[in-house]
């Protein structure tokens, strides 16, 4: 998979795992806007990540659920249980789609009517148009841009229109498009007041946006008034002067020609250049070959200037004016650079120093204009024609053509994931792998540390058969610092390994949730200790048994809101999940304030079953009596409901447990509510054995110590004082019999050939051979100290529990050889 | 080499760009959010930044406003990236300071030519 | 009082505030025949500006602030009489 894909379907689940932790937290508290804003960031981001993947029906549904979720943003709806169902249901979906992207790369054709439905369902939940109001709104968030016309300054009256014309010749005018908006009377302004005290007011020229057609519900109190006006103030001081109302005001210079002539020289330059005037005219020399970006032969560098003139039509609050300036201005540099070389560039500074001393952006707009079109607009095209061809050449950046490695986004990107990976989750200092990475060096450990293995045997034949002692030390020594290594990268990847509670417990709420609510129950779920961490593959196989454990909770132990009342009890049932570290092991409690257990109940139920005999009945005790509610085949529901009974019963949840080699403990009191207490290990050491046949019985040997299995006819078996001993490659072996190691009645069988199974392994540096009668398969178990009257057994290195449910016992041959 | 900071939250967009510009051999730093993307920019000088609209802590627009107000920041074009591609919202990238605006998901090709043009050659 | 309000005659001086646009507006509306006349008057609100061109033709003579002169005569379709 390539890693872009990788990194997004991680991204994804990550996110959809935020978003229903939000989508619960809200259900809570409706108001919490962080919570509002996440929930909006994260489904925005996963919207904006499936986009760089052909998968429209994805994006297309996240879509909806994110348009929905600005409403909420915009307090156009409310969050309620409603909403929260949909919402969920559609990061079900998508979750779906999500795993359909990591398994094959697409989404199924056969989604696609899903999401129809899902997105028609979405946007039902949406409110009533409220287009009038917010598009009012949206309307001003847009800045006021200077007209594309001089035509009020004819409505100027003959008085004022003389008074701007002398004040032009004695210096620069500026002329101002101010538009107050519409609610601008509730925050206090007056657009008239603000006009009345204009510095260097010249002549104003006022009008109605929309004419008053005298209608009785004309609303007074909606601005409904443009100004235009001219002043002889300079442009920094106008920009301080409308400092509340930038985005409503648009300042830009008018010439004593644009005053005569009523045409606005900046936006007719393009095909009238000789109107530059003369004073931007001398920063902004018409240089001596022209040259153009062509929007037809390099459309992007054309967009990228046109961009730049646009952004110089914007206001620029006081603050930012000299780096919106800069900004623009090495935007251009680049461009002027591929273009017109060094005196393009010299002539870009020398206009940029003519804005800052003119404190106006309009010796850049006008030079701008000259450079844009293409040459067949252009005055002179012959020489432009050769001039851009030369300037592209020239430099070797023909901008329209792309850069080495431009490519398609699902190509393999490569080396980007080592460093995007680290420095992307650099903040919180936290690595994100995919799981399967941590397991394949988890493997490759294990296959060193049995590799290591074999330094042992080099070094004793390094002695023996080259016979170089010298050597042979070295080795040792070498194996030394080896072994000690893979140990501590065994530790260290143990480490890696550790995951918190949090990452099972943050299914539980979304659970709980729904079960409750679909069974009419009141429940508030408590998580305590979600930090508590254990083993990836403890934590991950907690997560079926407790989840089991509280459905059994909800479904069996909590009552209904009108039967907790009647008891006594508060309406709203309370689990607790806590979790906590003891020791080098975990604690998981689950409690509930349920109605408990009943031992009659069990007794009874037992019983039917068949699962105790009629003596057992009379004398069990109540608190053994519950414990049965982990006997296979034990269910107590009167009916399998479609919740809790998924056709497997505490049972499984026990064999589940003691299989990572955890323990389940339960205690209930009638009315009261039920504990279950899981111990589990910390971590989990997880052996490879060869499993041996012995006496109709199975038992293991750890891998590590196996050296090989072979067959050896009876005819070679040597007795030696009293010693079996057989050769081996040219060796000399000493077996033992598995019966008398493990003191059992029969010896070992032999095969229809005579032949005996014999298990070749390594113990202390010495080969020895262990007869056995056969050899079953090897597998990985997760080996458990013995416990009670089993723990004085010598010669066990533990035992195990095995996929099928039976006990294997693994033998420690180091031990049982040293008693031999 | 040219160097170009990415500013955006989502990992999967900045594994992206940062793939498609390393590759066309620019070198790229990332920040998580505007507030880490001013810091950044404190630290050295940066030939285009690549903004992110919707991020924590500091959006792109408080972002752009911040990095051009700042006299101590070289003030290098900024290019905004966005899911929206009305012209509202290319007013306000503007209006905030972007020097261009580029629509989620961005091309590669597209991003890569306005990189190299913007920034004044290849990486 | 900046605005004086009789049968035949809106009376407008010093200062007009906000808060007077929309009395009036409604005195506009309910006189006809109602004309409007300025005593002194030294400043306007926008809202008053736009009463008085949501109702334009009855102003006997523009105030004597050339300021507010201008404003109304653009608005109103009032000719100049001074």
């Amino acid at each position: 998979m390539n890693p872009l894909l990788q990194q997004f379907i991680t991204d994804a689940n990550d996110i959809l795992e935020r978003m229903g932790q939000s989508l619960l937290a809200l259900e809570k508290r409706p108001d919490d806007e962080a919570v509002i804003d996440e929930l909006f960031r994260a489904v925005h981001t996963l919207k904006g990540n499936s986009g760089l993947f052909d998968i429209p029906i994805f994006t297309r549904v996240v879509h909806a659920a994110e348009d929905l979720l600005d409403k909420v943003r915009d307090k156009a709806l409310a969050i309620d249980n409603d909403l929260t169902d949909e919402l969920l249901d559609s990061m079900d979906f998508i979750q779906r789609m999500v795993e359909m992207v990591e398994a094959s790369g697409r989404i199924p054709e056969d989604f696609t009517d899903e999401a129809d439905r899902r997105i028609e369902r979405l946007k039902a939940l949406l409110p009533e148009d409220l287009t009038g109001e917010t598009e009012a709104e949206e309307e001003w968030t847009e800045r006021v841009l200077p007209p594309e016309n001089l035509a009020w300054l004819a409505r100027l009256s003959d008085a004022d229109r003389a008074a701007a014309s002398e004040a032009a010749g004695r210096g620069a005018l500026t002329a101002l498009r101010y538009v107050p908006e519409p609610e601008c009377f509730f925050k206090g302004e007056d657009p008239l007041l603000l006009l009345r005290n204009l510095p260097g007011r010249t002549g104003f020229v006022l009008e109605l946006l929309e004419p008053y057609g005298g209608a009785e519900d004309t609303d007074i109190y909606r601005c409904n008034i443009g100004i235009h006006a001219v002043s002889s103030a300079p442009i920094a001081e106008l920009r301080d002067y409308f400092r509340y109302v930038p985005e409503q005001v648009a300042l830009y210079p008018l010439t004593a020609e644009a005053l005569e002539t009523g045409e606005l020289p900046v936006f007719t330059a393009v095909n009238s250049p000789q109107t530059v005037p003369d004073a931007v005219g001398e920063a902004a020399p018409r240089p001596a070959a022209a040259w153009y970006f062509d929007p037809h032969r390099e459309p992007l560098a054309a967009e990228i200037v046109a961009t730049q003139r646009r952004l110089l039509d914007l206001p620029a609050s006081a603050d930012q004016w000299d780096g919106r300036l800069q900004a623009i201005g090495n935007t251009l540099a680049a461009l002027f650079a591929a273009h017109g070389g060094p005196e393009a560039v010299e002539e870009l500074k020398e206009t940029i120093a003519a804005c800052r001393r003119e404190e106006s952006f309009l010796p850049l707009a006008f030079l701008l204009e000259t450079r844009l079109g293409s040459e067949e607009e252009q005055a002179s095209p012959a020489e432009a024609d050769v001039a851009t061809a030369t300037a592209t050449t020239a430099n070797g950046t023909a901008p329209s053509d792309p850069p080495d490695g431009a490519r398609p986004a699902d190509d393999g990107i490569g080396d980007g994931l080592r460093g995007a990976a680290d420095s992307a989750d650099r903040a919180s200092r936290v690595l994100k792998v995919p799981q399967e990475k941590v397991d394949r060096l988890m493997d490759l450990i294990g296959e060193m540390v049995v590799a290591k293995n074999a330094l042992p045997y080099l070094a004793s034949k390094a002695e023996e058969v080259y016979g170089s002692r010298e050597l042979a030390r070295e080795i040792k020594a070498q194996f030394a610092v080896i072994n000690r290594i893979a140990e501590d990268m065994q530790d260290g990847i143990m480490q890696v390994r550790m995951l918190p509670m949090s990452s099972v417990f943050q299914r539980f709420p979304r659970l709980v949730r729904d079960v409750a609510r679909q069974l009419g129950k009141k429940v508030r779920l408590v998580l305590e200790g979600e930090d508590a961490e254990a083993d990836k593959h403890i934590v991950e196989s907690l997560g079926d048994p407790l989840i089991h454990i509280l459905r059994n909770s909800l479904d069996h132990g909590l009552e209904t809101p009108d039967v907790r009342v009647a008891a006594g009890k508060p309406e709203e049932g309370r689990i607790l999940v806590r979790a906590s570290q003891e020791g080098d092991r975990v604690l998981i409690e689950i409690e509930d304030d349920g109605k408990g257990i009943d031992p009659a109940v069990i007794k009874r139920k037992a019983f039917e079953k068949g699962l105790i005999d009629e003596a057992r009945l009379e004398s069990i005790s109540d608190t053994e009596a519950i414990q049965l509610v982990f006997a296979p085949g034990f269910s107590t529901a009167e009916t399998v409901s479609s919740l809790s009974g998924r056709g497997v019963g505490m049972d499984v949840v026990k064999t589940s447990l003691e299989k990572i080699g955890g323990q389940v403990r339960l205690t209930s009191e009638r009315g009261r509510g039920t504990r279950i207490v899981l111990t589990l290990p910390l971590s989990v050491a997880v052996s490879n054995v060869l499993m041996v046949r012995m006496n109709g019985q199975r038992y293991g040997v750890p891998m590590d110590m196996v050296v090989e299995t072979v067959r050896v006819p009876r005819s070679e078996i040597h007795v030696i004082k009293d010693r079996r001993v057989a050769v081996l490659r040219g060796r000399i072996v000493p077996l033992f019999g598995a019966d008398e190691l493990l003191s059992l009645p029969e010896p070992p069988i032999a095969n229809g050939e005579g032949e005996y199974a014999v298990l070749v392994a390594r113990v202390d540096g010495a080969t020895v051979g262990l007869i056995v009668d056969g050899f079953a398969q090897t597998t990985d178990v997760i080996l458990k100290p013995l416990e009670g009257p089993l723990a004085a057994l010598a010669g066990f290195a533990g035992s195990a529990l095995l996929g099928d449910g039976s006990v294997l016992l693994v033998l420690d041959l180091k031990e049982l050889m040293h008693a031999a | 080499m040219k160097s170009i900071l990415i500013i955006d939250d989502a990992s999967t967009v900045r594994l992206y760009h940062r793939s498609l510009l390393e590759e066309a051999g620019f070198h790229v730093d990332e920040a998580v959010n505007g507030i880490e993307g001013v810091e950044k920019a404190l630290s050295r000088t940066y030939d285009l930044f690549v903004v992110d609209v919707n991020m924590p802590k500091m959006d792109g627009y408080a972002f752009l406003r911040e990095i051009r107000r700042r006299k101590e920041i070289h003030q290098s074009p900024a290019v905004m990236v966005s899911t929206e591609a009305e012209e509202k919202d290319r007013q306000r990238a503007f209006a905030a300071g972007a020097n261009f605006y580029l629509v989620k998901p961005t091309k590669p090709n597209e991003l890569l030519e306005v990189a190299a043009l913007m920034t004044g050659g290849r990486a | 009082m900046p605005l004086k309000l009789t049968k035949k005659k809106a009376e407008l001086s010093g200062d007009v505030l906000v808060d007077d646009a929309e009395t009036l507006f409604h005195w506009l509306a309910a006189h006809a025949g109602g004309t409007v006349v300025f005593d002194r008057l030294t400043h306007m609100h926008t809202a008053v500006l736009q009463a008085l061109a949501a109702r334009p033709g009855r102003l006997k003579a523009l105030p004597d602030d050339p300021f507010l002169a201008d404003c109304l005569r653009q608005l109103t379709s009032q000719k100049q009489e001074n």
